[in-house]
């Protein structure tokens, strides 16, 4: 048995867990091998230590109540934004909410600005057309009185469109 | 042949003849179907106006009566709008856009658009199609 695995096996020795045979050939090597003997030492000595050590008297569904936090820390949508917040997302996921925001201000107040000029403008063309809109509903739909039409029977009624033909001579 | 500019001159007459015969064969089918037209409004036959409309639309008007084709848009316009059928007014003025006019013409037809979408309330589309009409303008 070399050093490395005799370092391997004292805290199994320690421990009563290795087979009769190994714990032969273990204790064989420390007999001859003082810097494993030291380890053992070492290590027997902080083992006296936590025997000595009174075992904590806990609430038995503590250890339940911590798993099922955890399991649910993992699961949960928590721990999905808790991932966004690591460090190496961190760039990434500032540069999406940075596109995110510029996109809703964009929808929320488009660019709306008109030309001033062109409004007044088009006000005053509807003023004008608003005009010519009342003249050619005047002689479109208003019947001209005293228009006697067929044979002088005053009974019935016709609009006339002559004026309002634009194609007429 | 000894007199070429008289010649010239009789082909010049009769050619104008024939364009001021066409002219006024045109003008009175226009006149006739604006009758029409104008008919089928009062009757309240809405559907059936924007194609009678385009009869007259697609008739072969020369282009310093063009001008005709407008008056009558803006009448018609102004027939449907009195008769709450601003939807069929903007299909007339589409109509009338489609026809081979002028861009200046066609300048006019984006205003009535223009005041079409006033009247619907919708401010927006309303200085879009002004806004073409002046960029039309420009073009021409």
């Amino acid at each position: 048995m070399n050093c490395r695995s005799c370092s391997d096996a004292l805290t199994a020795l320690l421990d009563n867990e290795l087979a009769l045979d190994e714990q032969e050939t273990v204790q064989s090597h420390l007999s001859g091998c003082p810097k494993c003997k030291k380890e053992y030492d070492s290590l027997r000595w902080a083992f006296g230590l936590t025997e000595r050590v009174e075992p904590l008297q806990f609430n038995p569904s503590l250890w339940n109540r911590i798993h099922n936090e955890i399991t649910a820390e993992r699961s949960g949508p928590v721990a999905y934004i808790k991932t966004l917040f690591l460090p190496r997302w961190r760039p990434i996921v500032a540069a999406v909410g940075a596109v995110l925001i510029a996109l809703f201000l964009f929808i929320s107040f488009p660019n709306n600005s008109v030309d001033p000029a062109l409004e007044e403008e088009f006000t005053q063309f509807l003023k004008e057309r608003e005009m010519i809109s009342r003249e050619n509903r005047r002689i479109l739909f208003e019947p001209r009185a005293n228009r006697d039409i067929r044979g002088g029977n005053p009974f019935v009624r016709r609009v006339s469109y002559e004026r309002a033909n634009p194609f007429q001579e | 042949m000894r007199y070429p500019h008289i010649a010239i001159c009789f082909i010049l007459s009769a050619s104008g003849l024939i364009q001021g015969q066409n002219w006024e064969t045109t003008r009175h089918l226009a006149e006739v179907q604006h009758e029409i037209v104008m008919l089928l409004i009062e009757k309240g036959e809405f559907g059936k106006v924007p194609q009678a409309a385009n009869e007259i639309f697609l008739l072969d008007f020369p282009q310093d009566q063009e001008r005709l084709i407008l008056v009558e848009v803006e009448m018609l316009v102004d027939a449907l709008v009195h008769h709450e059928q601003i939807t069929v007014a903007h299909q007339v003025v589409d109509l009338a856009l489609g026809c081979e006019i002028t861009d200046k013409s066609k300048a006019q037809l984006h205003r009535e658009k223009g005041y079409l979408f006033k009247k619907e309330g919708k401010a927006e589309e309303a200085l879009k199609s002004f806004e073409r009409s002046k960029e039309l303008e420009k073009e021409g």
